[in-house]
């Protein structure tokens, strides 16, 4: 009898400490005997009045402030969330119910601070609950901000409405000492996650293509083409990407802070019919720089960037163009397209960005065709490496565009994605160290209004600032992509489907 | 032993010291998941971990020879019919695995090499102990056979496959054929099945030898690096097959002497006793140290022609010292090749610090940042990202490193220090390792590239460009004046 009650003592000892550990909050209180303090705490990551989600995960955070113990309440109305320690992780169910709840309303953020035996209670800060939801998934490729070596490399999906992540492509499963291989450009058409594609370079090579579950490698190499596809556009409705075409260099800054600049020497764009296995191309002008295809939502035009650079020599000259790279300035334009007859307009210019001494680069349009988003910075294509990089805003209605100085960073705010419902933003921004990358959300009102973006929320608050990698292309994504690594390197590994490339489209008179 | 110990402590300190150096071990909960995503990643985690007390090279030492005594007890209890002398074998060749890295220091992939080896030994002879352990009967054996690989091989790796396949062969011995079946499934089974349900970093081709390194260069595999490990595994094997000690004194004695003829002459033929790639060590540590005149004092007795190496940072101590440059003169000079069986490329051994004490340090960065995503994150890759970021000017990017170095063992101290200078970027001025620095720093910019070549980067840049002050002057005429006569011999393969 006294063996089992000791037994039974050590169990129930057992679960009131790991309980608590597992569900991340304890059942404690916050003091009732504190000083007010009038400044908001230092939280990482930086939370403090942004908007969210109402389906987003939990919103984890740690206290920055020196503290020897720390409770953060998060409430509304009458339900509230109460965690203890220097690092707030709430527990997701709870959460659920707290932001279910507040939809169209904000949490109430309370942080008590002990230090030197006193509590101290720092000025409340507010979460404001959207109705609108943002897509499920989230991918983007995991990368060291290398320059040129890489090595473990890959494509992650990640729930945004828990803390759930799986890798779609990992490039080691193809990678040998001997040759080793590089993922990019994951894209989807029209956020479903069966309409996937990503490119592998180097050892086995190819673009990989799901296509409502049939599987396939590409191997877009021609004799026409400057090099296979590279930065991809699905078309929205049918079996078409368009790609840009790059021959691209790098080179490095001896004391400039952006370190690298990766440029191209010359750039067309493409189109590639999926099931025909076929290659045109779209535009190949003398003098241009063409790149970054993006497709209106209703697949009757086709947005690009394009620079115009004259070469001084009378061929390409990579120290030349090396040399004069801050004289790339890039416009952002669009042709018509006729979907009947797959055939292109003109080029008409929609963003003059060198006359604003500045380059324009990765234009993306909302669901709902009138706000088109994209990068601004002081020259080059390549702005993920220009820590003076920003986002833009055009609408496309009155032609008026701006920086969403709401979201917009003293560091590089760059690769961006729409969410299905046009209301959510996720891009790329190296806000809080200039080195890696991290996905930041932020909501788009109708009338194009930015919030304060928040950082992908993470089971552990510091898990970014231990990360030594990037997160690179954040595609949001309606649901999970079915497809194990294993099963794509098994892809990968065989031999690509050639292409075949026909005279370029011709282009009907406007 | 303890002669062992002795003589890794006396001869090869700074190969220690450069092991940890090159070497991470954060205490985060994210540095142990990313070590278990890789079979054998427990083996390669606490790897890391015991190879940062290299930072003492003594009491990295003892905490080796302590574990090389362990794993002469194991032997004896998995296979108490084996001589002492024979015991001593593997350790021989484990102590090759160390001695014999060379410039493999900077180049192996694999986390904490130095104990890896000795800890997935201990592992594998463990197994084959715990199995003599047990009842010898069917319903012991044959479960711990097949527990042996399913838990051992993600902690262990290859050595859970080895440890498994020795037991396999004892039980062969003793006639016990289901666990020798067993344990024959488990070993090609479960790394198969690993691989399709469990790790999605490691390709097929390396399954099988997971937490093992690879010598491996360029695509050339360099074969005889795994010599030791090849003598460690046919070693064992042939215990396997002792089933009783011999009786013959004049055969015993015979044996044990041949057994310790050949522990000498392979530890005598496996240990690397280069004079250059000790020097370049030494003078690189000493170099961290700001220890200028040690440096010349190493570069003084180089025996024989010194490596480019050698002399670029033989001038650049020089130059710290406010030495005439008639004195350079009086130093060996040359362009010996780093002896290593692969073309070494200096950027990826002393080239980054180079490049920080030449005013350069977005190529030092860089270098680093390559680096450190090939072969991986190193204390002293954070070291150097952290001082570049401060000399740049970017602070918070100084920060994102210190945190991660305040995460080591040894290391915290030296982050302090440094995290100190990014809210107080003035301090920068003052401190002993950056503010020689600052003179050779400049404001122009130019887009260009090194091709790996480090030291005709160096002179092309700092003499063909305009604007150069009379420091990096200085400095590219001590490079040009060998260059001079030996343009060929700059240009590395």
């Amino acid at each position: 009898m006294k063996q089992r009650s000791l037994f039974l003592l050590i169990v129930f000892g057992w679960l009131s400490v790991v309980i608590p550990m597992l569900t991340g909050c304890s059942p404690a209180k916050p003091p009732q005997h504190y000083e007010q303090s009038n400044m908001q705490p230092r939280i990482y990551p930086d939370y403090i009045d942004v908007t969210i989600p109402v389906n987003i995960a939990p919103l984890c955070l740690e206290l920055l402030n020196e503290a020897s113990e720390a409770i953060t309440r998060y409430s509304y109305g009458d339900t509230e969330i109460i965690c203890e320690g220097l690092k707030a992780r709430p527990d997701i169910d709870a959460w659920k119910a707290l932001t279910s709840k507040s939809q169209g309303q904000s949490i109430q953020v309370e942080v008590f601070a002990k230090n030197n035996g006193k509590w101290v209670r720092f000025k409340p800060f507010h979460l404001y609950v959207s109705k609108d939801s943002i897509d499920p998934w989230l991918s983007y490729r995991l990368i060291s901000p290398s320059y040129v070596s890489y090595e473990e490399l890959t494509i992650n999906q990640r729930c945004l409405e828990n803390f759930d992540e799986a890798c779609i492509v990992d490039n080691m499963l193809c990678s040998t000492e001997e040759g080793g291989q590089c993922v990019n450009c994951h894209s989807y058409q029209q956020n479903n996650p069966q309409r996937m594609q990503f490119h592998a370079r180097q050892a086995n090579g190819g673009t990989f293509i799901a296509y409502d579950g049939q599987l396939e490698k590409v191997d877009m190499r021609h004799d026409s083409l400057l090099s296979s596809g590279v930065y991809p556009a699905w078309h929205p409705t049918q079996k078409l990407i368009a790609y840009s075409t790059n021959r691209t260099m790098q080179a490095f800054h001896t004391a400039d802070p952006n370190k690298i600049e990766v440029l191209d020497s010359e750039s067309d764009l493409i189109l590639y019919d999926i099931d025909r296995h076929e290659v045109r191309t779209i535009e190949q002008q003398p003098n241009e720089l063409e790149i970054f295809p993006t497709w209106a939502p209703d697949g009757r035009s086709l947005y690009f960037c394009s620079a115009h650079y004259e070469y001084k020599a009378d061929s390409i000259d990579l120290e030349e163009i090396t040399m004069r790279a801050k004289e790339l300035k890039y416009n952002i334009y669009r042709k018509s397209f006729d979907p009947n007859t797959k055939t292109f307009g003109e080029r008409e210019l929609v963003f003059c960005a060198d006359t604003l001494n500045m380059s324009a680069t990765l234009p993306r349009i909302s669901p709902d065709g009138r706000w088109l988003l994209f990068t601004m910075g002081e020259w080059g294509c390549f702005h993920i490496w220009h820590h003076d990089a920003d986002l833009w805003m055009m609408d496309l209605a009155t032609k008026e565009a701006c920086p969403l100085e709401g979201m917009n960073s003293d560091d590089t705010d760059s690769y961006h994605s729409w969410s299905s419902n046009g209301r959510w933003v996720v891009f790329s921004s190296r806000r809080y160290d200039g080195v890696f990358t991290r996905p930041f959300i932020a909501h788009i009102d109708a009338n194009g209004h930015s919030s304060k973006p928040f950082e992908l929320p993470m089971a552990d608050p510091d898990r970014h600032r231990q990360l030594m990698k990037s997160y690179n292309v954040p595609e949001l994504m309606s649901g999970k992509v079915d497809l194990r690594p294993q099963k794509v390197a098994s892809i990968l590994k065989g031999n690509g489907t050639a292409v075949s490339y026909q005279s370029p489209y011709s282009t009907k008179e406007n | 032993m303890l002669l062992l110990g002795l003589l890794l402590i006396s001869l090869e300190a700074d190969v220690l010291y450069e092991a940890q150096n090159q070497n991470l071990f954060l205490h985060t909960p994210l540095f142990f998941e990313q070590q278990m995503m890789k079979a054998g990643g427990f083996l390669t985690w606490m790897g890391s971990y015991l190879t940062q007390y290299f930072f003492y090279p003594a009491l990295g030492v003892s905490i080796l020879c302590l574990l090389w005594g362990f794993f002469i007890w194991l032997i004896h209890k998995a296979f108490p019919n084996t001589w002492l002398p024979f015991a001593l074998l593997p350790i021989g060749c484990l102590l090759v695995t160390i001695v014999d890295m060379g410039y493999w220091v900077y180049y192996l992939k694999l986390p904490g090499h130095s104990f890896d080896t000795t800890l997935g030994a201990i592992a594998a002879i463990g197994l084959v102990a715990i199995y003599r352990c047990l009842p010898q009967r069917l319903a012991y054996t044959l479960p711990f056979t097949l527990i042996a690989v399913i838990i051992g091989y993600p902690i262990f790796g290859f050595y859970a496959l080895w440890g498994t396949l020795l037991i396999g062969l004892l039980a062969t011995a003793k006639k016990q054929w289901t666990v020798t079946v067993v344990a024959a499934i488990d070993v090609v089974s479960v790394p198969l099945l690993a691989y399709h349900l469990l790790y999605h970093e490691t390709n097929m081709v390396y399954i099988y030898w997971a937490s093992l390194p690879m010598y491996s260069h360029n695509g050339e595999q360099y074969a005889n690096y795994y010599l030791p490990y090849i003598a460690l595994v046919v070693c064992t094997v042939g215990w396997c097959f002792i089933s009783h000690p011999l009786s013959n004194r004049k055969w015993v004695l015979f044996g044990r002497c041949g057994a310790i003829l050949l522990l000498i002459i392979g530890i005598i033929i496996g240990w690397n006793r280069n004079d250059n790639f000790h020097r370049e060590l030494s003078m690189s540590h000493n170099m961290e140290r700001q220890q200028w005149e040690d440096m010349l004092t190493t570069a003084q007795h180089v025996k024989g022609e010194p490596t480019r190496a050698i002399c670029l940072m033989k001038n650049i101590a020089l130059l710290r010292l406010g030495r005439d440059r008639k004195e350079m003169l009086t130093f060996p000079e040359g362009s010996k090749r780093p002896d290593a069986p692969f073309s070494i490329r200096m950027v990826h051994t002393i080239g980054k610090q180079v490049y920080l004490q030449y005013g350069i340090p977005n190529y030092c960065y860089r270098w680093c940042m390559e680096d450190g995503v090939e072969y991986g994150w190193t204390v002293e890759r954070l070291k150097l990202m952290t001082l570049c970021s401060l000399l740049n000017g970017e602070p918070t990017a100084a920060r994102r490193f210190t945190a991660l170095l305040k995460k080591t063992t040894f290391h915290k101290d030296w982050a302090k220090q440094y995290e100190a200078c990014t809210h107080n970027p003035k301090l920068v001025l003052g401190d002993e390792a950056l503010s020689p620095i600052l003179p050779y720093l400049r404001d122009d910019n130019f887009l260009t590239s090194d091709q790996s070549q480090l030291e005709l980067f160096l002179f092309e840049h700092l003499l063909g460009t305009p604007n150069n002050n009379r420091q990096q002057e200085e400095l590219a005429q001590r490079t040009m004046f060998y260059y001079r006569s030996n343009h060929q011999k700059l240009v590395e393969p």
